[in-house]
């Protein structure tokens, strides 16, 4: 059984007057298994980040199913859902999202704080997480006193120090500079391995190209997906770009 | 799950939110002074006894009226400006896994921490302050009495009961905006920014009708002693006249100063327009002039 399973997820957006209606997603289906890094890849308002908010179950869809370890989680109510997502969910954002008033380390702890856990187990579990980011030197420092980067990687141990079935990453490069993001990438890369699920939306083909398969979505459809099978990132770069300029170009590309 | 845990969030939310809670605890605190300031005075000139004490009273009853429904305002305006700056940090919540009833406890405790800590200084403050406005007043009066300082314990739980309902009433206010709004909201409510209003020439005719009947009445009325309840309801529409007229005024003003480019693209005339919702602020200004 799949990991993450959607289900012909529908979205449509209805404008507050008028009635003006715009379809976000249509048709959507795909899986993510155990131990998968996923990205997904569209342009701007391609619906991308539509589908990341009903797969992080912060949106509903319109119709369509999201199964998450078999649970449907477009069924549970808005009061189990932020306990669902506390329990089976990570999240990385575009800009870090990270609080200014407190300090890493407390920026690290919330979720465990808001799920009620004991300092002593917090503490444990902090100290392997900050050591594998590389963060574990600045964890008295605010987020304004730190780079970019390291904001990100602040990000992703708060996500991850919560054991989530599936990391959910918003752009994670996207407010970095070319250097951290590799770094960032790569980051992501080494907790992939040690057997977390990533699921990344992104239209960096450079982020993309880190990840074990890519899917494509244009105008709320998915059109297109390839597999790294044994290729290297460089070789997986390569493909992605290719694949983008037939989409760019409006070609139909269905294998 | 740990019972004290929201107790616990929210001291340390307003430890570390210091800059945003600090000017709503000051508003509070000073309604608080104010007001009480207001109850002691009335009730000490009620015991001293002296020629007009009746209908020094009786004004400084009204007087408490405008105070009440003022501080309504008030603690209601910066409490919308707390809650908005903090829109990220609840959203942020909502997502790592806080159930909105869960915020909503923490908001609670906020409010109640804020709340009893402005009610103390305030009175303190009120306390301390009262018999030098009451002696203010004998002066002004030229009327001597010997100095001692007194506390009005009715003035204490009058004032108490009427705070604690408008905290209450905000507490209830925040949970209901909260049970509106959805994570993504939340975290981008402080990006999603003030779509400009309209002008409502209602609001602007209403105003200036407001506005001129309250100072008519206040002017034309020949003996203030006779004339108090008039008198009040003259505050009251000079207080609804002013909110009005800006609201309406100030929206007008800037829209006909952007229709100048020349003067709206000025490099210091830009950043100035930005701030619709300040127009209260300026509100409280002249309405505390009047008073």
């Amino acid at each position: 059984m799949p990991l993450l399973k959607v289900n012909n997820l529908k979205k449509v957006y209805t404008t507050r007057f008028g009635g003006n209606k715009v379809t976000a997603l249509k048709n959507i289906s795909f899986s993510v298994e155990q131990g998968e890094y996923a990205a997904i890849m569209g342009e701007s308002g391609s619906g991308k980040t539509t589908l990341l908010n009903i797969l992080a179950s912060m949106d509903r869809p319109t119709s369509g199913e999201v199964f998450l370890n078999g649970e449907n989680t477009v069924s549970i109510n808005e009061n189990a859902l932020a306990r669902f997502r506390r329990e089976h969910l990570g999240f990385v954002f575009q800009d870090f999202n990270l609080l200014d008033t407190f300090s890493i380390e407390d920026n690290i702890y919330l979720p465990l704080v808001l799920a009620g856990k004991e300092y002593k187990e917090m503490n444990e579990k902090l100290e392997p997480v900050a050591a594998k980011l590389g963060i574990d030197h600045i964890l008295k420092k605010y987020p304004y006193e730190v780079s970019g980067g390291q904001k990100q990687r602040t990000a992703i141990a708060r996500a991850i120090i919560t054991n989530p079935d599936i990391l959910l990453a918003d752009e994670p490069t996207g407010a970095l500079d070319s250097k951290s993001a590799g770094e960032l990438l790569d980051t992501f890369s080494n907790i992939h391995e040690e057997g977390q699920t990533i699921l990344m939306v992104t239209h960096s083909v450079r982020a993309a190209s880190h990840a074990g398969r890519v899917l494509f979505i244009k105008d709320g459809e998915i059109y297109h997906q390839i597999y790294r099978g044994n290729m290297t990132n460089d070789e997986m770069y390569l493909k992605i770009s290719n694949t983008l300029t037939v989409l760019l170009a409006g070609g139909d590309l269905h294998e | 799950m740990n019972k004290y845990i929201y107790l616990k969030l929210a001291i340390n939310n307003i430890k570390k939110n210091k800059t945003t809670f600090f000017p709503f605890g000051l508003s509070c605190g000073t309604m608080i002074a104010l007001f009480y300031m207001l109850l002691s005075v009335n009730e000490q000139t009620l015991r001293t006894d002296f020629y007009g004490g009746t209908t020094m009273s009786e004004i400084l009853g009204l007087g408490l009226w405008v105070c009440g429904i003022f501080s309504v305002l008030v603690i209601f305006y910066t409490n919308g400006f707390l809650l908005k700056r903090r829109n990220k940090e609840l959203g942020l919540y909502s997502v790592l896994g806080m159930e909105k009833r869960h915020i909503g406890r923490i908001l609670f405790w906020e409010i109640i921490f804020t709340g009893g800590i402005s009610l103390l200084v305030g009175l303190l403050g009120g306390m301390l302050f009262s018999r030098l406005m009451f002696l203010i007043l004998l002066n002004l009066l030229s009327l001597s009495t010997s100095f001692k300082f007194e506390i009005s314990v009715s003035g204490i739980i009058f004032t108490l009961l009427i705070f604690s309902s408008i905290f209450l009433v905000i507490i209830l206010y925040n949970n209901f905006k909260l049970k509106k709004l959805n994570p993504i909201e939340l975290l981008q409510g402080s990006s999603v920014g003030e779509r400009e209003p309209n002008t409502k020439l209602i609001y602007a005719i209403l105003g200036v009708i407001c506005l001129s009947a309250g100072y008519f009445l206040a002017v034309t009325t020949d003996n203030p002693v006779y004339a108090i309840p008039i008198f009040f309801v003259a505050v009251l529409l000079v207080i609804a006249g002013t909110y009005l007229l800006f609201m309406s005024g100030s929206i007008a003003l800037l829209k006909l100063l952007k229709k100048n480019k020349k003067y709206y693209y000025h490099k210091t005339h830009f950043m100035y327009r930005r701030n619709h919702t300040n127009f209260r602020f300026y509100l409280r200004h002249c309405i505390q002039a009047y008073r």
